[in-house]
């Protein structure tokens, strides 16, 4: 049931904004948006890189200057090639004409891709003030803007904030507890010494998924506490997870707190 | 009336240029962000094995596909760079490149902007720094297609600066 949830929310909010029934433009008598909506759809014909389709974005842009789509979609492009320039102007122009469905993706890649976690927790704070609905996910679905937020606070090095915010998550939302939810607020507790609470949601995390994560920080706390039993029992069920690729994956980038062989060797050698 | 007309006159027009736009002009690049060959900054004995389909970097793998993965990359740009001898400047520096289908680098091209996104220029002591550190990292792994071939790939790195200093290294 668990997973179901997730899938279901990873579902509906990869598709958060989506291009719309170009009818519901026509309907409000706004030709100009539902003559850029259509001509749109032609984008879905090439690679996004394609400068053809890129050329149809542009298109919609001179129809249409204040349809938030086309922007949004060419800022999700140039962030695809690290274009921080391109990026921000498009994605601030999607944001000028549709700052509710834009502030969810511009959180997500501010922190992301830039390391911007001050600008991500802005936006993440605004949405929450400019919705009465809950905020909703990042693009891509993994996190809920909330742990989102927890983790911005995590990368400053605020971790007794981020460990709250995640904590409060997921007491508060427990249908929209995420894939690594569990294992980042247990390296958050990790952090703060407060080793048995890690360890209790490194378990917790095995129920969502599990992966070699788990077994590294797990071990990393059963060290701290003299348990060593446990600590090689937990190094070898990282080193096999390692071994078989059963470990955190970003495919645009690395992720919070995934680990990598030389992790383990050093704490190993260590 | 008459800008109703205009309007669905200008809509035809840029369906029009759409469509032309399926003949590839060959001054044009094909991809977005592509980076051509300039002979005053590139080397003339680097291959690009298929100029016609360079992936990029998040395709056919991780994102950082490095011997010994990212924390050895990070360890080979810290280790070499030093923050002693530069201003203390802040924002955000960009470096994309090409790994060829034999692992091989070039094609660097820097890209710099403030911690607004605004662009500007860095100290040289700073990017001279990071692009000579670039193009020294010698680990990139090839990437191959289902069929076996390897292929090039557009790879970037994104260094986070913070008074001179290097706080963060992506994608």
């Amino acid at each position: 049931m668990k997973y179901l949830t997730t899938i279901l929310l990873l579902f509906f909010s990869y598709f958060l904004f989506s291009q719309p029934n170009c009818n519901v433009f026509l309907a409000e008598g706004d030709t100009s948006k539902y003559q850029a909506c259509k001509l749109s759809e032609k984008f879905g014909d090439y690679y996004q890189f394609d400068m053809r389709g890129q050329a149809i974005l542009d298109s919609c842009i001179l129809i249409c200057p204040y349809y938030a789509w086309p922007y949004y979609e060419k800022a999700s492009t140039y962030i695809k090639s690290g274009n921080f320039l391109e990026w921000n102007y498009y994605i601030n122009k999607s944001y000028e004409y549709d700052p509710i469905n834009t502030l969810p993706y511009r959180a997500s890649c501010r922190a992301k891709f830039f390391a911007d976690y001050e600008g991500a927790i802005s936006d993440i704070n605004e949405l929450d003030a400019l919705v009465s609905f809950d905020i909703g996910f990042t693009n891509g679905g993994t996190y809920h803007l909330n742990v989102w937020k927890g983790l911005c606070y995590k990368n400053l090095g605020r971790i007794d904030i981020a460990a709250k915010i995640i904590s409060d998550h997921i007491q508060t939302k427990p249908d929209a507890i995420g894939l690594y939810d569990y294992l980042h607020l247990g390296v958050c507790y990790q952090k703060l010494g407060m080793h048995e609470k890690a360890i209790e949601c490194f378990e917790r995390q095995i129920e969502y998924y599990d992966l070699a994560e788990i077994w590294y920080y797990s071990a990393i706390s059963f060290q701290s506490l003299g348990r060593r039993n446990e600590y090689n029992s937990s190094i070898k069920k990282a080193q096999e997870y390692l071994s078989r690729g059963q470990t955190l994956v970003g495919g645009f980038r690395t992720l919070d707190d995934e680990i990598f062989q030389y992790d383990l060797d050093q704490l190993i050698n260590n | 009336m008459m800008t109703k007309i205009f309007k669905t006159l200008l809509f035809s027009v840029l369906l029009l240029l759409v469509s032309c736009k399926t003949q590839q002009d060959s001054k044009t690049p094909r991809w977005l962000d592509d980076i051509q060959y300039d002979s005053k900054l590139d080397k003339k004995d680097f291959v690009v094995c298929d100029e016609d389909e360079v992936y990029q970097y998040f395709n056919l793998g991780n994102a950082i596909h490095y011997h010994g993965d990212k924390p050895v990359l990070i360890n080979s740009i810290l280790e070499n760079y030093d923050s002693t001898k530069v201003k203390k400047e802040s924002g955000l520096i960009r470096i994309r490149f090409i790994v060829n289908c034999h692992g091989e680098t070039d094609r660097f091209r820097i890209m710099q902007s403030d911690l607004n996104y605004k662009e500007k220029v860095f100290d040289k002591n700073i990017t001279n720094q990071l692009m000579a550190i670039t193009k020294t990292l010698d680990g990139w792994g090839q990437k191959y297609k289902d069929d076996g071939t390897s292929v090039d790939y557009w790879q970037f790195l994104n260094f986070k600066i913070v008074e001179g200093k290097i706080v963060k290294i992506l994608p």
